[in-house]
C-alpha cells in the first residue's frame, strides 16, 4: 500500500451507502430552526466567560449591598464611579463573547487561513479583556478593600467588605485562569496552524 | 420548506460525500463523527445566507466544512467537550467505513489539521486553483504542500509495512 495512486483509488470508492441522512429529522431541525444547539453547546469554554461575568456582577452587587447596609445611599463617593465603570466591563465582556460566538459559527464565508486569522485576533481580543479586567480593575478595587478590611477589624461593615474582597480574588483567579490556561494556549494552537499553513 | 432551508437540505444531499470525507479524516470515533457532522450542518446552515454564487458551491461547501473541523478539532485538543449531545442528535448516522477506508481515514489523521485539508483536497481531485482558494494561500504553495504531504503519508504506510514485516 505504499503507491500513492492505490490511496487515491481508495479514496475515490464510492462511499454513498456510507452516508444515511434521516431527512425528516433534518428537515425537522431546519424547520423549526434548532440548528443552533451543538454551536451553543460549547458548554466548558462558555461556562468559564458566563461565570466570569456573574462573578463580576456578584462582586458589583456586594458592593451596592455594602454600601446600603452601611447607610451611604444616595452618597456620590468614588465607589460608585467603581460600579458604574464595573457594569461598563461586564457589558464589554459579554458584547465580545457574543462578537467571539458569531465569529465562530460564521466559518463557512471565509478561506481556512482566514478563519485562523479571525481566530488569532479574536483570542487575543478576550485576553486582553480578561487582562483589563484583572489588572486595571479588580486590582485597583481589590487594594483599598483590603486595606479597609484591615482598618475596619472585626466591625459589622468588615462582612461586606470580606464578601467583595473574597469576589473580586474569585474573579482575579479565574480571569488568571481562563487568560493562562485556557485562552493563550489556544492562541498558540491558532499561530501554529498558521504558520503551518503559511510555510511553503 | 423555505428557500434557505432547501438549499442546505440540497447541499447536504449533493455533497454528502465531501462532508462525509472531512468528518471521516477529522473525527476519530463514532461520537465524534455525529456531532462533527451536525457542526457542519449548522455551519452551512448559518453561512447559507452569505453564499452569492461569486465562488462554486463545492468550493464553498469545502470551505465550511474544513473550517469547521480544524476549528472543532482545533478546541478539542485543548478542551474537550464533555457534554452529551442533544436527545436529536441522533438526526444523521454514519456507517461504519469499510476495512481499507477505515485505515485510510486513520492514517490521514496522523497528519497535522492543516496537512490533512491539504491531501483531502488534493485527493479529491480539485485544482491547485480550487485548493488555494479554500486554504487562502497561493498556488505555488498548494504545489509544495501537496509533495510534502504525499511524502510524509509515504513514510507513514513505509513505516507500517516495516513494522508488519
Amino acid at each position: 500500500m505504499t503507491e500513492m495512486h492505490t490511496v487515491e483509488q481508495l479514496w475515490r470508492r464510492d462511499v454513498e451507502r456510507l452516508v444515511r441522512v434521516d431527512e425528516r429529522a433534518m428537515h425537522s431541525r431546519v424547520a423549526g430552526g434548532a440548528w443552533g444547539v451543538a454551536g451553543t453547546a460549547r458548554t466548558h469554554q462558555s461556562g468559564l466567560e458566563v461565570s466570569g461575568g456573574v462573578l463580576l456582577a456578584g462582586f458589583i452587587a456586594a458592593i451596592a449591598i455594602f454600601k446600603a447596609g452601611a447607610g451611604q445611599r444616595g452618597s456620590a463617593s468614588w465607589e460608585w464611579y467603581l460600579v458604574v465603570l464595573g457594569c461598563a466591563v461586564a457589558v464589554a465582556l459579554l458584547l465580545t463573547r457574543r462578537r467571539h460566538t458569531v465569529a465562530v459559527l460564521n466559518v463557512g464565508d471565509e478561506s481556512v487561513r482566514a478563519m485562523l486569522l479571525e481566530c488569532d485576533r479574536t483570542l487575543g481580543r478576550q485576553i486582553s479583556n480578561w487582562k483589563t479586567l484583572v489588572w486595571w480593575y479588580c486590582l485597583p478595587i481589590e487594594a483599598p478593600l483590603l486595606f479597609a478590611l484591615l482598618r475596619s477589624g472585626g466591625s459589622s461593615r468588615g462582612l461586606w467588605m470580606s464578601l467583595s474582597l473574597l469576589i473580586a480574588i474569585a474573579i482575579v483567579v479565574t480571569g488568571w485562569y481562563f487568560a493562562r490556561q485556557m485562552l493563550e494556549p489556544q492562541r498558540r494552537d491558532a499561530r501554529r496552524l498558521l504558520s503551518e499553513i503559511d510555510e511553503p | 420548506m423555505d428557500e434557505r432551508a432547501e438549499t442546505v437540505s440540497r447541499w447536504l444531499e449533493e455533497y454528502r460525500r465531501l462532508i462525509y470525507k472531512v468528518v471521516m479524516v477529522y473525527a476519530a470515533d463514532a461520537h465524534a463523527q455525529e456531532d462533527l457532522f451536525q457542526e457542519i450542518a449548522i455551519a452551512l446552515w448559518r453561512s447559507s445566507e452569505k453564499f452569492n454564487g461569486l465562488s462554486q458551491e463545492s468550493t464553498w461547501i469545502y470551505r465550511v466544512a474544513l473550517n469547521t473541523a480544524i476549528d472543532v478539532a482545533r478546541r478539542e485538543q485543548r478542551a474537550p467537550r464533555t457534554i452529551e449531545l442533544h436527545e436529536d442528535a441522533h438526526w444523521v448516522a454514519l456507517d461504519e467505513p469499510d476495512e481499507e477506508q477505515a485505515w485510510l481515514y486513520a492514517r490521514m489523521r496522523q497528519l497535522g489539521l492543516i496537512d490533512r485539508s491539504v491531501l483531502l483536497l488534493y485527493l479529491d481531485g480539485n485544482r491547485y486553483e480550487d485548493i488555494a482558494e479554500v486554504l487562502g494561500i497561493s498556488k505555488g504553495n498548494v504545489g509544495a504542500k501537496i509533495s510534502r504531504v504525499k511524502e510524509r503519508l509515504k513514510t507513514f504506510l513505509e513505516n507500517e509495512e516495516e513494522d508488519a514485516s
